[in-house]
């Protein structure tokens, strides 16, 4: 027997159903002619999703997602916009329960859905960067220049007697400033003691401004040093380390105080300069011990300072004094330490 | 007699117990519902269900080593390639049952390519075509039993969203695994996403112009890394305490 269904290809199904045997279901022989779907049919692919076609359409279906590479992607990528869609409140009602009633039926789509309701709100907070774009071929003026001379041999003759001018004029040029040198170098040199004396003001001047950069540097990191354990949101604990204090700075070293009501200690180590592509961090408690891998970070710039923020659940922070190791990764993946930032929990 | 020689390395990982052999296949009994991983040879390990030796009294939803290799041998001759095209089999089935609303996916999966691979010895002479149509209309027929059997009523998933403690790890580990990200990928993910309506398709084809590719490419490439992200943040809400560190 032969079925014949919208057929866009012929593809060869089962030879026979096996439930004949096992469950009794009309047996289907020879080759059936079977639609598959165009890729490109959002709206076919979303009833699919939504539960709304044939059983036929509903098979042919399926052997399309069976048998086309990209098949899957594809499914998956109209799972994610039917969720989409609904989150922002744009199903109709009937897609709406249908949506309900048979799309999220399976865990996989409701875990699908949660994440999805979390990714969209971060998203939607997060300013976004921009994408790099792929770089444009570098072209040089030699290039575009011989481009040029290729479609306009005109053009040709012209570059080729402007390079001569430009060539003779260079010579002349470079023949009349050396007779010139000679006269600029003994003026020079009469010059360069009073040059020195001017050059020596200059760097005693820089070392003054370079005092003045330190203090302001210093008072900053005080600052930072001084917004200790600020409430973020009830429930994460945001503290901001000093670059500046060592372990013996007892007193003054940033405390942060947890609450039962505590979900997450995030600390701020701001960053003296941003040289590294990439940093990691490690936690060191008050014996010394590193607590777990490095974390590999990049910087982020918080009220215009630059930054490295880690988060950590209070329970994996028991009452002591600990420290991060904060170290540079470079392009050539190697690691250099640059400094430890202290503090204490309660 | 009667122990069955592996294709490859053989694991056990599954509900017998812990007193047995970790290489199964040389006690030779019946592992209901075990899931074998099998390591191919290049290292890599892969995973095969519902194998029963061969002296057992065959279990419908079981099948031997013997099918099994056949099966295997039916889909690539080349083992290794084989393992490959069996899990991209198994993982679309899984998606088929999805989509019928099954709430036991997997496990009509298994069952779809045991059948397959019992059947197997009858049909592979005269059969023509993509072993992978053979499944699917193989797949119909399961969800079709499976139906009649015990249709699931349908579970909606509750609208509101989790409690805000929950939140507030959620975006910890969301934000952790936006770092884990390449640079690129990260600002792609973002930027896909974003504005809605004509605003959002105008934007998705200059975004995938500025890219210099296609907009079915750009899409499949964002669905993927936000597949990856879920994964990510998965595994780091289950890590809990562990991931931070």
């Amino acid at each position: 027997m032969s079925r014949r269904r919208r057929g866009i290809r012929e593809i060869e199904p089962p030879g026979q159903s096996l439930l004949n045997e096992e469950g009794g279901l009309p047996e289907v022989k020879g080759v059936l002619t079977i639609m598959v779907p165009k890729t490109t049919d959002a709206k076919a692919l979303r009833k699919y999703l939504l539960g709304d076609l044939s059983t036929e359409d509903q098979e042919a279906f399926e052997l399309w997602l069976m048998s086309e590479d990209d098949a899957y992607d594809m499914v998956l990528a109209a799972e994610d916009d039917l969720i989409d869609e609904f989150l922002a409140g744009k199903l109709s009602v009937t897609e709406s329960q249908q949506f309900h009633n048979h799309f999220l039926i399976a865990l996989e789509r409701q875990r699908k859905l949660e994440f999805s309701r979390i990714f969209r709100e971060y998203a939607n907070r997060k300013p976004v960067p921009a994408v790099p774009t792929l770089p444009a071929p570098a072209r040089s003026f030699w290039k575009e220049l011989g481009a040029l001379c290729r479609l306009q041999p005109a053009y040709g003759a012209v570059s080729a007697a402007l390079i001569l001018l430009m060539i003779g004029g260079g010579y002349w040029s470079g023949v009349s400033s050396s007779a010139l040198r000679l006269d600029s170098t003994k003026a020079a040199l009469q010059q360069a003691e009073t040059q020195r004396h001017d050059l020596q003001l200059q760097i005693d001047e820089i070392q003054a401004t370079s005092k003045q950069l330190s203090s302001q540097l210093a008072q900053l990191d005080n600052a930072f040093g001084d917004l200790q354990s600020v409430a973020v949101s009830g429930s994460v604990v945001a503290l901001n380390l000093s670059p500046i204090l060592t372990r013996s700075s007892n007193d003054d070293l940033p405390t942060a105080q947890p609450t039962p009501a505590t979900h997450l200690i995030q600390f701020v180590l701001p960053l003296l300069d941003d040289n590294y592509p990439a940093y990691s961090v490690a936690l060191v408690d008050g014996e010394g011990k590193r607590r777990g891998p490095r974390q590999p970070l990049a910087a982020r710039t918080i009220q215009n300072v630059k930054a490295i923020v880690v988060t950590f659940p209070p329970e994996s922070l028991p009452a002591g004094d600990y420290s991060f190791e904060l170290s540079g990764i470079t392009n050539s993946d190697e690691t250099e330490a640059i400094r430890e930032y202290y503090f204490r929990v309660r | 007699m009667g122990c069955i020689p592996a294709p490859w390395g053989v694991e056990i990982m599954s509900r017998r117990p812990k007193s047995s052999s970790p290489l199964g296949f040389h006690e030779c009994g019946r592992y209901n519902g075990a899931q074998r991983k099998v390591a191919a040879p290049n290292g890599e390990l892969r995973r095969f269900r519902s194998l029963s030796s061969t002296h057992a009294k065959p279990d419908p939803d079981e099948i031997t080593q013997e099918q099994l290799n056949l099966l295997l041998d039916w889909l690539d001759p080349d083992r290794e390639k084989a393992g490959i095209r069996y899990e991209q089999i198994r993982k679309r089935l899984i998606k088929i049952f999805v989509c019928r609303a099954s709430n036991n996916p997997e496990e009509l999966a298994d069952k779809t390519i045991n059948r397959v691979a019992r059947k197997l010895p009858e049909i592979r002479a005269t059969y023509v075509g993509d072993p992978a149509h053979y499944f699917a209309g193989v797949a119909a027929n399961i969800m079709r039993e499976a139906i009649r059997k015990d249709r699931i009523p349908a579970i909606g998933m509750p609208d509101s969203p989790s409690a805000t403690e929950d939140r507030e790890k959620d975006y910890s580990c969301l934000e952790k695994c936006m770092e884990k990200l390449d640079t690129e990928d990260r600002s792609l993910v973002l930027d896909y996403y974003r504005l809605e309506g004509q605003a959002k398709i105008d934007h998705r084809r200059q975004l995938a112009e500025q890219l210099g590719i296609g907009l079915n490419a750009l899409r499949i490439r964002a669905c993927r890394i936000r597949s990856d992200l879920q994964a990510c943040m998965q595994k780091c809400r289950a890590e809990g305490a562990e991931f931070a560190k």
